[in-house]
């Protein structure tokens, strides 16, 4: 069942050349984690926004639960509409405690109700300790939690997470992003989530919706986006890819890097573009793989990169990106073969 | 068609998604202060004026008063301001950190106060006469002699306590310049007066016009000083018509040409914000090192600055604590107190309501951002750029004509007779400190909204709270400092406030402003010094807190 539901979402800021959400629509299933990733100035801040009543399309439905929240007739107010947002810059209100922050949303519940609350809710983000503390003793970690705990605490039927690991630094990251996932997984909690890093978009969404311009490329799972991006703005999203066109012909598809398979039903004369990833090409004895000369070797620590050219190739010369296994010995114009393995390569437009 | 449409629908939805209750009470709020100056407006249109062309004959002599009342006391006060506040900003000499400070401190006189004053220190039997008398001989002391009372004393008095204006203006201005902009200058083969003038001048224009128009807008709305020294100004024109010929149209048309001399002013403050930009100092801004004056040039630095410190501050001050001495024991009983307390409420409810509706401006404007909240939030603050005398004048019609309407209707209702209901109440004269004061809240209080993040609010908002609770439980906690410095400076405009006070105050009702306005015009000044120092005293404090910030702000 749904929980949050978006219809043909517009919202266009009256200075903006282009409509920031464009005739979006989106579904999340009851506890489904769905992560928003686009680069900054997609939108995708816009569209949690619009969710949680910040913003009023242009155009469009939000229904959240079974009510009907924003329509062109409707309004619902942030207030009413039992969804926590969590901020990129946390918010947490200075002038109150960490319990009182997390405690903030349980105006309704008895006081004896809300202070059981507050303590279920710091005991989950391991902060029982630091109730009487104000947000300026608190480490960045920390305060990512309490905001996460006070977001959490009115039991929402909805969490939004805006950018929730962008302030932190990197080590803090990871060790955030798990605990994370296990607390909204612990609690169920139905959660759309924005963020640019494609990395933590992939560890921590059951489905990822890839937002270019306030437009919708693709919402699938994680796996299958990366190994079958919708198109190439996606497919380049998670790292450099390999873009190749190519024609179908009787015994495969003819490209610019040479003859290559892919799985599929094709007929003969279409035009196709083709995505392999670095690390899915093989370097092969083989004769039959497609011979090419290495151009330029870099080390990157888990893999090397090798840009190839290929020797019998069209002009201006194709280049593509191999990752190599780090230990391997390469020198620069030596010559290789190289395999595109058959189900590695994706077909993104026909 | 279909394209227009398009485009203004949203806009459209998001209007009527934004007329809440918020949107509607500031609305209404806004449209109650426009009423004294529309109703203004509306007497100027009519045209049965009695003794119009009497006073009418005065009217040049009016014009001229007040044009050189401005541009003498605009020049005398751009000749204290400005070389003070290159000499403490750029410059070593002794005394300079105390400078910084006390040079600001003539803001605490109000113009009545400093003019009568300045009528006995330089009396016949003020301090200055007296001690050349003493040792000089009767024509000695003769021959120094000066009649203050006259339009160039008035011109003396009132730049003496208003040029801080230009001087905190023109300070924060050269705070505001790169040092390495002025070392350029040095480095270049300038020497430093070149420098002063070829480089810190210009790129402190904008603000030192900024400064003038300030001196500009408080000289025009004096009326205590000129009509003490008997300067035939505008606002004493006003007076006249109003008290004297009880011509209410007549008083209205001068009001209309005092308020040629405000937009004028205004258009000159307009000018300078548009040519701003050049002020704007690069982001690797490096605090002056400022630069050891020695021996002579020392010296002379701090008489320049002592000059109009003393001439502000220090002397009047002075007079006002010698005359208390002699007078308190007289003066100061119960009734003084009750008085006290009277002026200390009514500050305070006004002080308070101005908040209140200053609070509720803001907040519709951080709810909604709409044209028509930032509009509301615009028109607000006019009752600044209307003079005392004005406001009070719109106010008075305003409240007499309700009145009117008031007791038409109760007699045809209920058949018996009613007096005034609103005018000469403590309720017209509340309203019309709001009216005039609300801008000055305006500032600190956008300050203090500006620095909460929005996140706060819809951090609150998501998590369940109304409107109206966050603001109270989010916003106002956070903000208390620029509540109370909003509301100080409300108190202490009030507590100051002469003209305004004089035509609305109701019958046997004074405050510490009028009272020593009063005992002055009753040729006792030394009983009129008590309650000026009382305004002084409590006008010092935000002045000195006012200091702390643009400091704290701009090095």
């Amino acid at each position: 069942m749904s929980v949050l539901n978006l219809e043909g979402i517009t919202k266009h800021y009256e200075e903006a050349d282009h409509p920031a959400v464009a005739d979006l629509s989106l579904e999340v299933e009851t506890g489904e984690i769905v992560g928003v990733v686009g680069e900054s100035g997609s939108g995708k801040t816009t569209l949690l926004r619009l969710v949680a009543g910040f913003e009023i399309p242009d155009s469009g439905r939000i229904t959240i639960g079974d009510e009907l929240v924003t329509s062109e007739n409707t309004y619902l107010p942030p207030d009413k509409r039992g969804v926590s947002m969590v901020f990129q810059e946390h918010a947490l209100f200075p002038h109150l405690t960490v319990a009182e922050n997390v405690g903030f949303g349980l105006h309704k519940l008895s006081r004896k109700a809300a202070a059981t609350q507050i303590d279920e809710m710091l005991d989950l983000v391991k902060l029982q300790t630091y109730a009487k503390r104000y947000p300026h003793e608190l480490s960045g970690g920390q305060r990512q939690r309490v905001a996460l705990a006070r977001a959490l605490a009115p039991q929402p039927s909805v969490l939004l997470l805006d950018e929730p690991f962008s302030s932190l630094d990197e080590r803090l990251k990871l060790d955030m992003r798990d605990e994370v996932r296990e607390i909204i997984h612990r609690l169920g909690t139905t959660t759309l989530w924005v963020t640019h890093e494609m990395e933590y978009a992939l560890a921590l969404s059951d489905r990822m919706a890839i937002l270019r311009d306030g437009a919708l490329q693709q919402i699938e799972k994680p796996d299958f986006i990366y190994t079958h991006p919708a198109n190439e703005y996606v497919a380049n999203l998670f790292g450099h890819t390999n873009i190749l066109h190519g024609t179908v012909k009787s015994h495969g598809i003819k490209t610019c890097a040479g003859l290559v398979h892919a799985e599929g039903n094709f007929k003969e004369g279409d035009d196709l573009t083709l995505s392999i990833r670095p690390e899915f090409l093989e370097i092969t004895e083989d004769q039959r793989g497609i011979a090419c000369n290495i151009v330029r070797i870099s080390y990157c620590g888990r893999y090397q990169e090798l840009i190839l050219q290929m020797e019998d190739s069209c002009s201006p010369p194709c280049q593509i990106t191999l990752h190599a296994e780090p230990g391997r010995r390469f020198s620069e114009f030596q010559k290789i073969r190289v395999r595109f393995p058959e189900d590695k390569v994706h077909v993104i437009k026909r | 068609m279909s394209q227009i449409f398009f485009r203004l629908r949203p806009g459209w939805q998001r209007f009527r998604f934004s007329m809440d209750a918020w949107t509607l009470a500031s609305s209404g709020v806004v449209v109650f202060i426009c009423l004294p100056v529309l109703m203004l407006l509306f007497t100027l249109m009519l045209d049965e004026s009695p003794f119009w062309n009497e006073i009418a004959e005065r009217l040049p002599d009016y014009l001229k008063n007040t044009s050189i009342l401005l541009a003498g006391t605009t020049a005398l006060s751009l000749l204290m301001g400005v070389p003070t506040a290159w000499l403490v900003t750029f410059h070593e000499f002794p005394g300079r950190r105390y400078y910084e400070w006390a040079l600001i401190l003539p803001l605490a006189i109000p113009t009545y106060i400093a003019a009568t004053t300045y009528k006995g220190i330089l009396d016949f039997t003020g301090p200055v006469q007296t001690l050349l008398r003493n040792n000089f001989g009767d024509d000695t002391a003769r021959f120094f002699a000066i009649d203050i009372m006259t339009l160039w004393g008035a011109v003396l008095v009132m730049s003496a306590v208003l040029y801080p204006y230009i001087f905190v203006t023109t300070r924060a201005s050269f705070l505001r310049q790169s040092a390495s902009v002025l070392e350029v200058s040095r480095s270049l083969g300038r020497s430093a007066w070149q420098t002063f003038t070829g480089v810190g001048l210009p790129l402190a224009r904008p603000a030192i016009i900024g400064g003038v128009s300030l001196v500009l807008m408080e000289g025009l709305s004096d009326y205590g000083a000129v009509k003490y020294y008997e300067v035939h100004t505008l606002t004493v024109g006003i007076f006249r018509a109003w008290s004297e010929y009880f011509d209410e149209i007549a008083a209205v048309r001068l009001c209309g040409c005092l308020l040629i001399f405000v937009f004028a002013i205004m258009a000159l403050e307009r000018w300078q914000r548009g040519r701003k930009k050049f002020n704007s100092s690069s982001s690797n801004h490096r605090p002056v090192v400022r630069y050891r004056l020695k021996g002579m040039k020392a010296l002379l630095a701090s008489v320049t600055c002592f000059v109009p410190f003393a001439l502000g501050f220090l002397f009047p001050a002075v007079q006002l604590v010698a005359w208390s001495f002699r007078t308190a024991h007289k003066v100061v009983d119960i009734h003084f107190i009750r008085l006290a307390k009277h002026s200390f409420l009514l500050a305070l409810s006004a002080s308070t309501v101005a908040i209140v509706i200053g609070i509720l401006i803001l907040y519709t404007g951080r709810l909604h951002q709409t044209r028509h909240t930032r509009l509301l939030s615009k028109i607000s603050l006019m009752g600044y750029m209307i003079p005392g005398a004005v406001l009070a004048i719109g106010v008075m019609i305003l409240f007499k004509r309700m009145d009117t309407g008031i007791i038409s209707i109760w007699e045809s209702v209920a058949g018996t007779s009613l007096n005034l209901v609103l005018s000469g109440t403590v309720f017209a004269m509340t309203y019309a400190y709001v009216v005039r004061f609300l801008a000055v809240g305006h500032s600190p209080l956008e300050a203090g909204f500006k620095r909460l993040s929005p996140r706060l609010d819809e951090a609150s908002r998501s998590l369940g709270l109304s409107k109206l609770k966050t603001l109270f439980k989010i916003n106002l906690p956070l903000m208390k400092g620029a509540i109370l410095g909003a509301a100080t400076l409300v108190f202490i405009d009030v507590l100051k406030e002469l003209p305004l006070t004089l035509i609305l105050q109701p019958f046997n009702f004074e405050t510490l402003a009028t009272r020593t306005y009063q005992l002055a015009g009753e040729e006792m000044l030394a009983e009129s010094s008590n309650s000026a120092l009382v305004i002084l005293v409590v006008g010092i404090a935000p002045i000195l807190f006012l200091n702390k910030i643009i400091t704290r702000d701009m090095q």
